[in-house]
């Protein structure tokens, strides 16, 4: 049966249908505080200004985006949620874990 | 040979067109039921045997499992639970999470007895559930994730994948590779969406990487099907339970959605 596993495994492989991440933007932590106020802030203006990053959309409607911020000894991450009605609800930001490469 | 084309079939499953994540979908709510989600009563008490060789990681959590919603629209109300052989049947109670304490039951092992649940197979997935009495709330310890893991490996709860994914898998992924090494991705769920989550040991404190959130950020709605976070991506978080600068009492800190920032 080993015949059958390899092209078994390279068919589960190819047919995964996980999706490579965008790649998340890199932009000055200044630059995101300005630019993102919760409560006001759109998708559209956030996009104009910082331009696409990483983001994923859930069933609910809901949307987090996150950009990278150059930070002391780990890199930072600012994550932006915004609701179904497509603005900013809340933000979080901080230095994050490093995943081992 | 039945087997290798019956593999190669569930091989070019994965291709198939799935359904748009957002269709409006009907509760599905089945009394008695034909395929019901069974599970092995014998591999769920090797998960017991786990828990209770490794509860060092974990010294004074008790061990239960909890059923949790695997596709779109089940009704998780009401379900019902049971230990079934050939000539014992033992009702296992759930408390409102979905949860039960595991039984031991000499007859339904000598048995092979199954689980069996008043719900379609693939609705609904598991997952062992180790929880330290008295923490924070909107926390979970990291040594408690470290024994759920292997407690849930061990135990092959993990979703109700058709056996034959379910032997491919235990093939592919075992107990130590999964809740040992970094691509490992075991995942864990809160009980409301997720903004972020901090691990906490004493002064440290450092958050998780968006890679850790949301099954990595990867699904698509393709994909999202074959993956038991479906109905529960925007709850679902990886933890570094490979990581031994961050020990057992790590706490996880959760930061919901719903919650105002402080």
């Amino acid at each position: 049966m080993k015949w059958l596993m390899f092209p078994l495994l390279l068919s589960l492989a190819a047919c995964s249908g996980t999706r490579a991440l965008q790649a998340s933007k890199s932009v000055p932590q200044a630059t995101l505080e300005q630019t993102v106020q919760v409560g006001s802030s759109t998708r559209e203006q956030v996009r104009a200004a910082l331009g696409e990053s990483t983001s994923i959309r859930f069933d609910s409607g809901d949307e987090v985006w996150m950009y990278t911020y150059p930070a002391a000894g780990a890199g930072g991450e600012y994550l932006i949620l915004f609701g179904p009605d497509g603005v900013v609800k809340k933000v979080r930001r901080g230095a994050v874990y490093q995943l081992p490469k | 040979m039945r087997i290798p084309f019956i593999l190669l079939f569930v091989a070019l499953l994965p291709c198939a067109p799935a359904l748009a994540q957002t269709d409006a979908v009907q509760q599905v709510k089945v009394g008695a039921t034909r395929d019901p989600v069974d599970k092995s009563y014998r591999k769920m008490m090797q998960g017991v045997d786990r828990f209770e060789r490794d509860h060092a990681l974990a010294p004074q959590a008790s061990l239960r499992f909890r059923l949790l919603p695997r596709q779109p629209g089940v009704d998780m109300q009401g379900v019902k639970l049971r230990i079934a052989g050939d000539t014992v049947s033992v009702p296992l109670p759930l408390s409102e999470d979905n949860s039960f304490a595991p039984v031991r039951n000499a007859q339904a092992l000598r048995e092979d007895a199954v689980l069996i649940a008043n719900r379609k197979a693939t609705t609904m997935s598991w997952r062992a559930q180790v929880i330290t009495p008295g923490l924070p709330p909107g926390t979970r310890r990291l040594g408690d994730l470290r024994l759920e893991c292997r407690a849930g490996m061990d135990s092959g709860l993990i979703s109700n994948d058709p056996a034959i994914i379910s032997w491919l898998s235990s093939m592919l992924y075992s107990t130590d590779k999964v809740c040992s090494e970094p691509d490992g991705n075991y995942l864990f769920f809160t009980d409301r969406p997720l903004l972020g989550v901090t691990l906490v040991h004493g002064e440290r404190r450092l958050a998780l990487p968006f890679k850790m959130l949301y099954a990595g950020g990867e699904q698509t709605p393709a994909s999202l099907p074959y993956c038991d976070c479906q109905v529960l991506l925007d709850r679902t978080y990886y933890a570094p339970l490979w990581d031994k600068n961050w020990p057992d009492d790590t706490l996880l800190e959760f930061d919901y959605m719903d919650e105002v920032a402080p």
